[in-house]
């Protein structure tokens, strides 16, 4: 194999815009972000309300989201294929085979590792800050606010994380959004494909763009968090 | 004695099967202050944490101003009067002014804003002109007197800064920039950004231009006020006065209170130019 040939011919699709390669590009970004944006929130809030609140059964649900940290992605898309096909509960609602099947799939990953991490960093927290901020008269929300803002670089060292694992998978987002060329066709699932057909510029290509997005995501989210989160 | 301020009967707070904290009953009085003492682990830091609603406990009764309320679903209004300080104080990790404004907001205070905020909002010029621009008027208070036998003298408060820093010795208690007499010169006291009166030692400034120069009070005054300060953006003003009687009130901001009496006259007050 020529690697030095298929790397140059990667970077010039790259820079000559190639539009189904950029479209591949924006499927991938469209869907992950969407999923995050909508995952993180809540995530966020259940990681909070299991650090900080007592009632039972909160062992058992840290134990299972902990459990699902592991769960392959190819699992969720089988499952989430059962409930969305034909046949499935959810069949009628005509959801397979679109990027809303994707977003779904990739929400359902991303909220273990967001539970799981805001826990941890929440439970890390000085003690002192919820004693100090409900002596100083917060409500719980104002107090669950203050309590993230201090935890901030866990906050988003779970949002990191959770993107990343959430942009690169392939599994769910093969078996619920069928790789269709143009629709729900994104970096992943292109480089699969690009691999099997022995076309392995456009899979260079999009290996490299893969690590660009996550990168470029990664830095301005540190930007926006301030001093880079990396103090 | 009058109806205490804060009573706790029988309060118990046990962490497994250990009693940490048994007490009959507790009363605290308006305008007191009380010291708790005991041994290490004796429940000093759980009664406060008690009483400020952060640990709940076994209690019999509490009544706050005679009203009977439950510490553990603390009442807001009872939060607002309470308040609980760590022994080591946590500080959130924002801007100072976020840390100090932090149990203001929280308690929806209304109308209460911290210096620098109120000082950006009048310079914003959000709301009506107040009186005087709270960033263009010194604090001090300063008083400068002759005697019917000629003798002058001097007075200058402990003169604040908004937000000084902790520790900062101003101009105000250092004979000869906040201060100064001389019964062959004059009287002084300033006011003003008091760094730039002690490097140019203001106060004595005036009489030594008076008693080197042969300058008038009026001449010696306006000369450090109106030409000196300025070169080094030295803001504020004096009142000063001489052997003589004669009064002399510059100063190079906006405005400055002040005012001056004589015996068997009128007294003078003025703010602005």
């Amino acid at each position: 194999m020529d690697w030095l040939g298929t790397t140059h011919q990667a970077f010039r699709l790259l820079f000559t815009g190639d539009p189904e390669l950029w479209a591949i590009i924006f499927v991938s970004l469209k869907v992950s972000l969407l999923a995050m944006a909508i995952a993180a929130p809540v995530a966020i809030a259940v990681g909070y309300l299991l650090a900080t609140a007592t009632f039972r059964g909160r062992s058992f649900l840290i134990l299972l989201n902990q459990g699902l940290l592991a769960s392959p992605t190819v699992v969720v898309g089988l499952v989430l294929y059962l409930l969305l096909s034909r046949q499935g509960i959810f069949g009628s609602l005509h959801l397979l085979f679109t990027r809303k099947a994707m977003i779904l799939g990739q929400i359902l990953i991303a909220l273990p590792v967001l539970v799981a991490f805001t826990l941890s960093a929440v439970q890390g927290a000085d003690p002192r800050v919820q004693e100090t901020t409900v002596s100083l008269g917060a409500t719980r929300l104002r107090t669950a606010w203050t309590t993230l803002a201090e935890v901030r670089f866990g906050v988003m060292a779970a949002v990191f994380s959770a993107f990343g694992r959430v942009v690169s998978e392939i599994g769910c987002s093969l078996m619920v959004g069928g790789n269709i060329a143009g629709f729900t066709r994104n970096i992943p699932t292109a480089i699969a494909l690009e691999t099997s057909k022995g076309e392995f510029a456009e899979g260079i290509a999009l290996g490299f763009m893969l690590l660009a997005v996550a990168l470029v995501v990664n830095f301005s989210l540190a930007f926006l968090q301030g001093e880079g989160g990396l103090k | 004695m009058s109806e205490p301020l804060f009573v706790i009967e029988r309060i118990r707070k046990q962490f497994g099967p250990r009693t940490v904290l048994d007490v009959g009953g507790l009363a605290l009085q308006t305008g007191q202050s009380y010291a708790l003492t005991g041994d290490n682990g004796a429940g000093k830091s759980t009664l406060l944490r008690v009483m400020a609603g952060l640990e709940p406990a076994q209690i019999a009764r509490a009544l706050y101003r005679g009203q009977p309320v439950d510490l553990h679903a603390y009442p807001e209004w009872l939060r607002r009067d309470v308040i609980y300080v760590h022994q080591h104080p946590y500080l959130f990790r924002t801007s100072v002014r976020d840390n100090i404004g932090y149990g203001l907001k929280a308690r929806g205070t209304q109308g209460t804003m911290l210096d620098h905020d109120a000082v950006a909002f009048k310079a914003a010029d959000l709301s009506p002109d107040g009186p005087i621009d709270p960033d263009k008027k010194f604090g001090t208070v300063g008083a400068v007197a002759l005697d019917a036998h000629g003798h002058v003298a001097a007075a200058t408060s402990t003169g604040g800064m908004t937000n000084k820093h902790l520790g900062r010795v101003g101009d105000a208690p250092l004979i000869g920039a906040g201060c100064y007499a001389n019964d062959a010169t004059c009287a002084v006291s300033t006011t003003g950004t008091g760094e730039m009166f002690m490097r140019l030692l203001a106060a004595y400034d005036v009489s030594a231009r008076m008693e080197y120069r042969g300058a008038t009070l009026e001449q010696a005054a306006a000369d450090v006020i109106m030409e000196r300060l300025p070169r080094i953006k030295g803001r504020g003003g004096l009142i000063a006065i001489d052997a003589k009687g004669n009064v002399a009130l510059p100063f190079n901001t906006e405005g400055m209170y002040r005012g001056f009496a004589r015996v068997g006259e009128t007294p003078v007050t003025a703010i602005y130019r």
